[in-house]
C-alpha cells in the first residue's frame, strides 16, 4: 500500500531517524497514526486471498497486500510495500530481481520500526571493515546502494519453564580430579523469545542479530514498511514451536550450569515442565549489505534497532599468510637466541621459566587456531545460504 | 642444545604469529559469540528455587 502526501500527493516513506512519514515531494512530515484509519478502510475492501493464506489458516482481516519480487538467481522472494523498487537481490547480490505478482501475506501483530538510519548502518559497516587487518581493499569500498533495509519475520514465544536437575561435575582435589554431584531447582518465564520465520535467513545469523529490545515493540502498521523490503514468513508458529522449546531449554540449562562451580557439567536427570503460552508474529528491522568476492556472495547484517553489526568478511589469505610467516620468522629468530642463552645457565628457576614459556607458546597456538576456526565458520554463514542451497539443489537435480 | 633452542624459539615465535593473525582477523568479524542469552528474554523472572552442592550420588 502506498501512502500519499495530503499536501502534494507524492509518495511517503517512513524515516527511521524521526519516526515519521516523510514526503518525497514537498518534504512534509506526518505521524504514522494518521494513516491507520485509512488503512483499515482499504483492508475491508480486499478480495479473497491466495494459497499462502490457506496453508496457514489465516483469516482475511489479518492480511496485507504487497508486491512480491523474485530473484531468478537464488530464488529468494521479497515483499515490497511502498514506492521502493527492487534492482538487485538483497540475499545473493545479483541484479536478477524481477516483479512476480501482487500478493497478500499475513499481517504481523507487532513491529519494531527502524531506528538506525541507512547512513548510520553504512557508518557502522565501514567501521567494522576498516578495523580488520586483512580485509580485501575492494570490499572496503563497497557500493552504498547495495545496503537495503529489510523487515525480517519472527515468531515471538512466551514460555513458562521450570525444572529440577541433578547434575555432575568435575572438581580438582589436590593433584586428582573428583566427580561431585549437585541439585538445582529453578523456574522462569521467557517473554518474546524470538525465532526467525524465514528459511532464507539462517537461524545462526538471525540469532546473532539479537538482542532486540522488545520493550520498544509497537502494534503493526503498514506505514512503517514504506521505503523498506519485508521478508514474508514461510514457517508457521507450529513448525517452529519445537525449536523454540529447544532454544529455551538450551538457555535454561546454560544458566543452571553457570551456578555449578565445576568443569564438564552434565545433567544426570531432570524433569522439565514447559508450557508455550503465546506465539505472535512480528517484524524486526535489519540492514543487509550483500557483496561478492571471488564469485562468492556475502551478507553483512546490521540490527536496525541497536546498530549491532553481524557477519564476517572474507580474508585476504595471501596477506594473512605472508604476515604470519614474517612475524613468525622474526620472533623465532629472536627467541631462538634468547632460549639458547637461557639454556646455557644451569639454574632450576631458568629452566622452569623456559617450561612456562613453552606452555605460553602452546596457549598462543591454541588461541590463534581457535579464533581462526570461529572466524571461518562465521565467514561460511555470511555467504548466502539460500544461494548455496539453490546451487546444491541444481547440482543434485 | 642449539637444536633445542631452535625448537623452543620457533614454537613460541610462530605461536605468537598465529595468535596475532587470529586476533587481527577477528577484529572485522563477530565470530559467533554474540547471541542473545536467557537474561535477554526473561525480564528478571529467573529464580533459582533450590541449590544443593556436594550431595551424595543420586540413585534412580
Amino acid at each position: 500500500m502506498i501512502y500519499e502526501c495530503p499536501n502534494c500527493v507524492a509518495a511517503l516513506i517512513y524515516n527511521p531517524t524521526t519516526g515519521k512519514m516523510d514526503c518525497l515531494g514537498c518534504g512534509s512530515s506526518f505521524d504514522v497514526d494518521q494513516f491507520e484509519e485509512k488503512e483499515k478502510k482499504a483492508e475491508t475492501a480486499q478480495a479473497a486471498r491466495e494459497q499462502n493464506t490457506q496453508n496457514f489458516g489465516i483469516l482475511e482481516d489479518d492480511m496485507m497486500e504487497c508486491n512480491i519480487y523474485s530473484c531468478t538467481a537464488c530464488g529468494a522472494e521479497l515483499a515490497v510495500n511502498g514506492v521502493e523498487s527492487s534492482t538487485f537481490c538483497a540475499y545473493c547480490g545479483q541484479p536478477t530481481i524481477v516483479f512476480n505478482r501482487v500478493s497478500s501475506t499475513k499481517k504481523p501483530k507487532y513491529i519494531i520500526p527502524f531506528s538506525i538510519s541507512k547512513d548510520q548502518a553504512i557508518t557502522s559497516i565501514r567501521n567494522r571493515l576498516s578495523s580488520g587487518a586483512f580485509v580485501p581493499v575492494e570490499i572496503q569500498h563497497f557500493e552504498i546502494e547495495r545496503v537495503r533495509g529489510i523487515y525480517v519475520p519472527f515468531w515471538l514465544y512466551d514460555i513458562d519453564y521450570s525444572d529440577e536437575q541433578y547434575l555432575s561435575g568435575k572438581v580438582k582435589s589436590g593433584k586428582s580430579t573428583v566427580t561431585k554431584y549437585y541439585f538445582r531447582s529453578a523456574k522462569t518465564t521467557f517473554h518474546n523469545l524470538t525465532l526467525d520465520a524465514s528459511q532464507q535467513l539462517s537461524d545462526e545469523s538471525s540469532q546473532r542479530l539479537e538482542p532486540y529490545n522488545t520493550q520498544n515493540i509497537t502494534t503493526f502498521d503498514t506505514g512503517y514498511l514504506s521505503g523498506f523490503y519485508a521478508d514474508c514468513f514461510d514457517m508457521s508458529s507450529e513448525q517452529l514451536k519445537s525449536l523454540a522449546i529447544k532454544r529455551s531449554m538450551q538457555m535454561f540449562n546454560a544458566q543452571i550450569e553457570k551456578s555449578v562451580k565445576a568443569s564438564d557439567v552434565k545433567i544426570i536427570r531432570n524433569n522439565p515442565k514447559i508450557n508455550v503460552t503465546k506465539a505472535e508474529y512480528a517484524m524486526f528491522p535489519a540492514w543487509f549489505l550483500t557483496f561478492r568476492y571471488n564469485d562468492d556472495p556475502y551478507t553483512i547484517l546490521v540490527n536496525g534497532q541497536t546498530g549491532k553489526v553481524v557477519g564476517a568478511v572474507p580474508v585476504n589469505n595471501k596477506k594473512a599468510t605472508a604476515t604470519f610467516w614474517l612475524i613468525g620468522v622474526i620472533a623465532s629468530f629472536i627467541l631462538t637466541f634468547v632460549a639458547y642463552a637461557l639454556l646455557q645457565i644451569d639454574d632450576e628457576d631458568i629452566q622452569e621459566f623456559i617450561v612456562y614459556g613453552c606452555i605460553g607458546g602452546g596457549f598462543m597456538w591454541y588461541s590463534g587456531i581457535n579464533t581462526l576456526k570461529k572466524v571461518k565458520k562465521s565467514i561460511e554463514l555470511s555467504k548466502s545460504s539460500r544461494m548455496n542451497h539453490f546451487v546444491k539443489d541444481r547440482q543434485e537435480g | 642444545m642449539f637444536i633445542l633452542a631452535i625448537i623452543i624459539g620457533c614454537f613460541i615465535g610462530f605461536g605468537l604469529a598465529c595468535m596475532w593473525v587470529g586476533t587481527s582477523v577477528a577484529k572485522s568479524n563477530d565470530h559467533g559469540d554474540s547471541k542473545g542469552n536467557l537474561l535477554d528474554f526473561t525480564e528478571g523472572s529467573w529464580q533459582l528455587l533450590e541449590r544443593k552442592d556436594n550431595i551424595r550420588k543420586p540413585r534412580f
